[in-house]
C-alpha cells in the first residue's frame, strides 16, 4: 500500500489521529489539497485560532500542500462527468478536485465521507480509524 | 404470517394518524422567521406538492442538508485503535503545549457545533447563489 496519504478537511477535528500521524510522520507522506487548506484554515479562524495555527499543525505533520495542476483539474472534470448522476459537480466540486489530486499523487484518501469519493478506484479511501487499524493490527 | 387489514382498518389508521399528527402540531411551540418572498413561494409550492405543512418542508430540507453535511456515521473504533490514539495524544501533548492548546480550542469549537464539515465548500451552489 502507498505510504502517501491525502487528508480531507473533516479529519482535522480528530486531534488524537493527527497526534498519531505526527508521531508516525516518518512513515507517511502527508498531503492536503489547497481546497482542504482553505476550508480548514477558515474553520481554525472561526474557532478563534488563525491560519498560522494551521501552519504550525501542518509543519508538525510534515504535510505538503501541492498546487492543483491542470492535469488534476482535467481529471476532476472527466470523473465529474462520468459520475454526474450520483455525485453532481455542483455539489461535489471539492471532492472531485481533492480526489483527482490524490489519484495523481497515488495517495490514499483519509476522510469521514467515503461515499463522496466512491468514484475513486486507483487509491484507497479510508476513515482515520481504518487507517490506524491497518497499522496496529 | 402477516396480518391482513381491511379498507376500514386502513381508514381508521389514517384518521388516528392524522389526529395524532394534529395533536403533535398543537403541542409544538410555533414561531416565525422572515424569509424572502421567492423562498416563501418555493417552500409553499413544495408544501403543496407534498401535501405537508410548510414547516415540515423546512424540516425535511434540513434533514437532507444535515445528512449530506454531516459525515457518515462513524464506525465503532476498536479498543486497540482507541488505546493507540490515546497514547499518541498523551505523548504529543506532553511534549508540545502549543499543540495541546490548539487541540483544546478546536475541540471546544466542535463541541459548540462549529464542525469543520460546516466549512466544506459547495462551490457550485455557492457560485450560483452569489452570481
Amino acid at each position: 500500500m502507498s505510504s502517501r496519504i491525502m487528508l480531507d478537511s473533516t479529519v482535522f477535528k480528530e486531534r488524537s489521529f493527527l497526534a498519531w500521524l505526527r508521531l508516525n510522520s516518518d512513515r507517511f507522506s502527508v498531503y492536503i489539497s489547497p481546497v482542504v487548506y482553505a476550508e480548514t484554515a477558515l474553520w481554525y479562524i472561526y474557532s478563534g485560532l488563525g491560519a498560522e495555527d494551521l501552519e504550525e499543525d501542518l509543519k508538525a505533520l510534515k504535510a505538503e500542500v501541492p498546487p492543483i495542476s491542470r492535469e488534476a483539474a482535467r481529471l476532476a472534470a472527466e470523473t465529474a462527468y462520468a459520475n454526474r448522476r450520483r455525485l453532481p459537480f455542483r455539489h461535489h466540486a471539492r471532492d472531485y478536485i481533492i480526489g483527482a489530486q490524490a489519484v495523481l499523487l497515488r495517495a490514499n484518501i483519509i476522510t469521514h465521507n467515503r461515499g463522496h469519493f466512491e468514484w475513486v478506484k486507483e487509491v484507497r479511501v479510508m476513515t482515520p480509524w481504518e487507517f490506524v487499524d491497518m497499522f496496529v493490527s | 404470517m402477516g396480518m391482513a387489514y381491511s379498507r376500514s382498518d386502513c381508514a381508521a389508521h389514517v384518521r388516528l394518524s392524522r389526529s395524532f399528527y394534529i395533536n403533535q402540531l398543537i403541542s409544538y411551540s410555533m414561531s416565525t422567521i422572515t424569509v424572502p418572498d421567492e423562498l416563501r413561494r418555493r417552500v409553499k409550492r413544495l408544501a403543496s406538492l407534498l401535501d405537508v405543512p410548510q414547516h415540515k418542508v423546512l424540516e425535511m430540507l434540513l434533514d437532507l442538508f444535515e445528512r449530506d453535511l454531516i459525515e457518515e456515521s462513524t464506525p465503532e473504533v476498536s479498543p486497540k485503535v482507541r488505546e493507540e490514539l490515546a497514547r499518541a495524544r498523551a505523548l504529543v501533548e506532553s511534549e508540545d503545549p502549543g499543540w495541546a492548546e490548539r487541540s483544546r480550542r478546536l475541540e471546544e469549537a466542535v463541541a459548540s457545533g462549529l464542525s469543520p464539515a460546516l466549512f466544506r465548500g459547495r462551490w457550485g451552489v455557492e457560485l450560483k447563489d452569489n452570481a
